[in-house]
């Protein structure tokens, strides 16, 4: 059999791949502790048996026994140094086993490590190490590359560059899935699927994982948008530890009982991994009989792909919003953050559109004084843990747009490919390369054509030259190419004939919705109706600001009437909130300003609370009235709710520092000052050794809001310097915080000299590991467990 | 030298949950209002925005056990009755660690100082459940690893806790060799970024 005969073959049968190799070699006598594949070469004639009984069994592909074979995995016995004649020599010994009775693929399994983003492997560094294993399988001749038991989609797209830099053999890629049908880092198998066969997998799969009920089930899922044949290779069930020995329980007649249903899935070869054997392939055999693998009938519609996410794109599917947010044109915080190397923004603006409703984000770090390139590789690998969404990578420098599709672990959108010669020539490569969608840009070096006709023209001559790369209508999207009408009347009416032509000749399109009305005012309204227009044209895909409004009302509104938003669930919660919050402000506004202050404190709402101090003392209340009939009163009773545990902690912490900004705004209009020396002092401190201090810094700002005067020595504090400053102030209360075993003990001491030197004062404890026991040991007063308790207690020990 | 496997950025969802139940929420009892709770899911938001997770592990063959203490083959040797007691049939232990970074304890200092300690305590609060979640991945992948020889990890058990020392994080530290993935040790045995938790597991049959 060869590449050919096996391409027939599969249009016709289900290709019936091996059993386990490894598994099976330490049930017939490979010495657990050893490196298999260094035993194997050393030892081939168990190796040649069972490769033999795989063939006799029906095996029409067999694996050579490499899984650890890359330098990474021989390094474990010190025989990194031998990757190529390890691979090679294996190779050999199954391609001179199978004669022309199979097809020898060459295995590669994962190497221990994570590449970036995930892991820390260098994405470039992973590929390297497969390289060299590929090369060492190519010398031992094999017939096609089996990728297997991959854990992360990363590390596979590592593993298959690397095959398809290296050669033209076919390559197939399976992944290892979790119960609930997602690999270790999460990926789903649709996103596996479009992400591996859109980079050029010949073959996509499933091996290894729990067992063949779940690996059916990650099959049904993938063949709806599979271009190419699938595969899969189960375990025998979940194994059993038995006296040291890994034994799995499942037994042939069981593991061939879901032979149907991967036939009904829609496999096109089948297999098995740990836990198989010769017999549980036989059987398989006998199964399939005659069994007619399904037809690929992939849906016809453009998908991008995240490391755990799809977004498909089509006219059968709403259309889909690319987020444009993310972009430093005229955004100083995202410009001076990009240029310090920092993403905060990039990440917030990320989390707001996707929330908004965004299914695409678009990546343009673009801008003078920074290392565009480098800048977009951070980005795009910082974005792929952050949000699940597919990337549009947005560029006009080839070499960036390269970098970042090479490190993108999934399907990205290209923003965009023009007619421009030098452009297409350079673009269309890469986009084939890495298996890219891209954003088709009708303007040549001419510039941009005024009319649809025009536009038109230029789209047919770049989908010629993109279709000897392989694409497809559906890998495109056109770009209507949205001017602004405030300048040209007809600039609308043309992009919308783009649209119409592009979904009358199967097409995704898109446009960047802002633009047309740019220069105008009142533009969400123009850009919200120019949305629908074009959508009623079959726009699939449009680049906007998710969080303008009009977008998404229009969107929601549609979802109601279309009857997609059952019980006009999403629709109320996003609109009724916005009336409730109008109501709200005008029942607050007709409340006096007595009530809305103390409530202003009792709801944590420090930035009204000035104005309406502002207010009552403009209605001639007096300072000391309002100190001490409503502020107090108010954060009593926020005391009273926190006790009730209707609030918690975030609220009391607001009421306070509501309070201290009423009270900041009043204090120096307070009538006897001279009372300020009557408050209690407390000297506070996180002891010696101790960098926790936010538990501290809370009781701070309560125990002021309760009247107390408090003098903050921060954190890591020396004993001297509490004692010296407990006596210089006169202090009532000593309060230690500590938030560790090995820090509490500076405690004891603290007590201990204070008293000795004759202070009067009485000593207050906090903190994680601190309790009421300990406190009374060390001889504390008393013992606090949160900010609110420190003032009772303060309360107790100063009688104030 | 053991092999030791890093993680640059471990994906994690904040626990929203255990985050409101590190603040002090008690679900039955609880009245806030609208704009209370959506200032609080605002900050919870932003807390995730400070968080990048970076995580360390490997594995260690156990040398010696008995009902007191473990002894790795690398020579640490853990102190403690209820770690030998989960960790009995156990042939290796994983240590594992995990830190949410620096960006986010600055922030809630920069917030605490600058008048919106609300801010600061929320955000603190989603760094400290959100360096737990990312163990939580940690051991996540390595039992789906593992799982496969149908073995899988015992409850974990960190220093500081119960019976074993706080110094067992100096020991845990030097073998992960934290330094890498940005985390350093006081004299304290204090890991800064603050955010940062360590913690062991054994790998035991399934």
């Amino acid at each position: 059999m060869n590449i050919d005969s096996l391409k027939k073959v599969l249009k016709q049968r289900i290709v019936l791949l091996d059993g386990s190799t490894g598994a099976e070699l330490q049930k017939r006598g490979m010495p657990s502790g050893v490196c298999p594949e260094k035993w194997a070469l050393d030892n081939p004639e168990g190796l040649i048996k069972l490769q033999q009984e795989y063939i006799e069994a029906g095996s029409q592909i067999i694996l050579t026994f490499t899984l650890g074979g890359t330098r990474a995995k021989l390094a474990d016995f010190g025989l990194e140094k031998e990757v190529i004649r390890i691979n090679s020599g294996l190779a050999a010994i199954s391609k001179k086993t199978a004669g022309k009775n199979a097809l020898i693929a060459g295995d590669i399994g994962a190497t221990g490590h994570f590449p970036k983003p995930f892991g820390d492997m260098d994405f470039t560094e992973c590929v390297d190490i497969y390289k060299e294993q590929v090369c060492g399988l190519l010398k031992g001749g094999v017939d096609l590359f089996l990728i297997e038991t991959m854990y992360d989609i990363q590390e596979a797209r590592a593993a298959l560059l690397a095959v398809k830099e290296s050669c033209s053999l076919p390559v197939m890629v399976s992944m290892t899935f979790d119960e609930n049908q997602r690999t270790i880092t999460g990926t789903d198998p649709v996103s596996v699927l479009i992400t591996l066969q859109s980079l050029g997998a010949d073959f996509v799969g499933a091996n290894c994982s729990t067992g063949p009920k779940e690996i059916v089930k990650v099959i049904q899922k993938m063949k709806p948008y599979a271009k190419v044949p699938l595969f899969a290779k189960p375990n025998a069930g979940l194994p059993k530890l038995v006296e040291g020995q890994t034994i799995f329980p499942m037994e042939a007649k069981e593991f061939v009982s879901f032979t149907k249903a991967f036939v009904k899935a829609g496999v096109n070869m089948i297999g098995g991994c740990c836990g198989t054997t010769p017999e549980f392939i036989s059987e398989v055999k006998k199964k399939l009989k005659a069994s007619k693998p399904a037809k690929l009938k992939a849906k016809s519609y453009g998908v991008l792909s995240s490391s755990r996410n799809t977004a498909v794109i089509g006219t059968l599917k709403s259309t889909v919003i690319v987020g444009e947010r993310i972009n430093p044109t005229g955004k100083k915080q995202l410009q001076e953050e990009l240029k310090q190397g920092k993403f905060l923004e990039v990440r917030r603006y990320a989390q707001e559109q996707s929330e908004n409703g965004a299914k695409v984000l678009d990546v343009n770090v673009g801008m003078p004084g920074i290392d565009e390139k480098q800048t977009m590789i951070s980005a795009i690998e910082m974005l792929s843990t952050t949000t699940d969404a597919p990337l549009s990578v947005d560029s006009s420098s080839p070499d960036v747009i390269e970098a970042a599709l090479r490190i993108y672990p999934g399907r990205a959108l290209i923003n965009s490919i023009s007619g421009e010669k030098s452009k297409l020539k350079k673009l269309l490569p890469i986009a084939a390369k890495y298996g890219a969608m891209f954003i088709l840009l009708p303007i040549t070096e001419k510039g941009v054509p005024e009319t649809a006709e025009k536009r038109i023209v230029i789209i047919k001559k770049i989908f010629k030259e993109a279709q000897k790369y392989g694409f497809e209508k559906k890998d495109i999207v056109i770009d209507g190419l949205v001017m602004t009408v405030s300048s040209n009347q007809k600039a609308a009416k043309e992009t919308l004939k783009v649209i119409a032509w592009a979904k009358k000749n199967g097409f995704n399109s898109i446009i960047g919705l802002s633009n047309v009305s740019f220069g105008l005012p009142e533009r969400q309204i123009i850009n919200s109706t120019f949305f629908n227009l074009a959508r009623k044209k079959g726009l699939t895909m449009a680049i906007a600001n998710p969080m303008a409004d009009m977008t998404i009302k229009d969107k929601m509104a549609e979802a109601l009437l279309l009857g997609k938003d059952k019980n006009a669930v999403n629709f109320i919660e996003q609109f009724s909130q916005k009336k409730t919050g109008s109501q709200k402000q005008k029942s607050e506004a007709s409340i006096n300003v007595s009530d809305a202050i103390f409530n202003a404190v009792v709801k944590g709402n420090k930035e009204s609370i000035i104005n309406l101090i502002d207010s009552a003392l403009k209605g001639n209340q007096k300072p000391n009235e309002i100190v001490d009939k409503i502020l107090i009163p108010a954060i009593n009773k926020v005391g009273e709710l926190y006790d009730k545990k209707e609030y918690f902690l975030p609220q009391l912490i607001a009421s306070a520092e509501a309070m201290k900004a009423g009270f900041a705004k009043l204090e120096s209009l307070l009538e006897n000052k001279a009372d300020q020396s009557k408050k209690a002092k407390v000297v506070i401190a996180t002891v010696k050794g101790d960098i926790h201090d936010i538990g501290k810094n809370i009781v701070v700002l309560v125990l002021k809001n309760y009247g107390f005067e408090v003098f903050d020595l921060g954190k890591d504090v020396h004993e001297y310097v509490i004692i010296s400053k407990a006596k210089e102030v006169g202090a009532d209360i000593i309060a230690l915080s500590a938030l560790m075993t090995t820090t509490m003990a500076e405690m004891k001491p603290i007590i201990e000299k204070a008293k000795q030197q004759g202070l009067k004062c009485r000593f207050m404890i906090g903190g994680a590991v601190v309790t009421s026991d300990f406190a009374q040991q060390i001889g504390a007063d008393g013992y606090a467990r949160d900010a609110y308790e420190a003032v009772k207690v303060a309360k107790r020990l100063t009688g104030k | 030298m053991q092999q030791v496997n890093y993680f640059d950025q471990i994906p994690v969802k904040v626990p929203k949950e255990m985050v409101l139940i590190r603040l002090g929420r008690k679900k039955n009892t609880v009245k806030i209002d609208e704009s209370q709770q959506k200032q609080l899911d605002d900050y919870i938001k932003e807390g995730e925005l400070l968080c990048r997770i970076k995580g360390a592990y490997a594995g260690f063959k156990v040398a010696e056990k008995s009902g007191r203490q473990i002894k790795l083959v690398n020579g640490i040797i853990f102190e403690s009755e209820t770690m030998a007691e989960w960790m009995f049939d156990a042939e290796e232990i994983i240590l594992m660690a995990a830190t949410a970074g620096n960006e986010v304890t600055e922030r809630r200092d920069k917030e605490i100082s600058s008048g919106n300690a609300t801010l600061g305590v929320v955000i603190d609060a989603v760094a400290s459940e959100t360096a737990d979640e990312g163990l939580n991945r940690i051991e996540d992948i390595i039992n789906k690893m593992i799982i496969k020889q149908g073995k899988t990890l015992t409850k974990r058990y960190s220093p500081g806790y119960g019976d074993l020392a706080l110094a067992a994080q100096k020991d845990i530290y030097n073998a992960l060799q934290l330094d890498i993935i940005g985390i350093t040790i006081t004299d304290k045995f204090l890991l800064v970024p603050e955010k940062s938790v360590m913690a062991i597991a054994g790998v035991i049959p399934l």
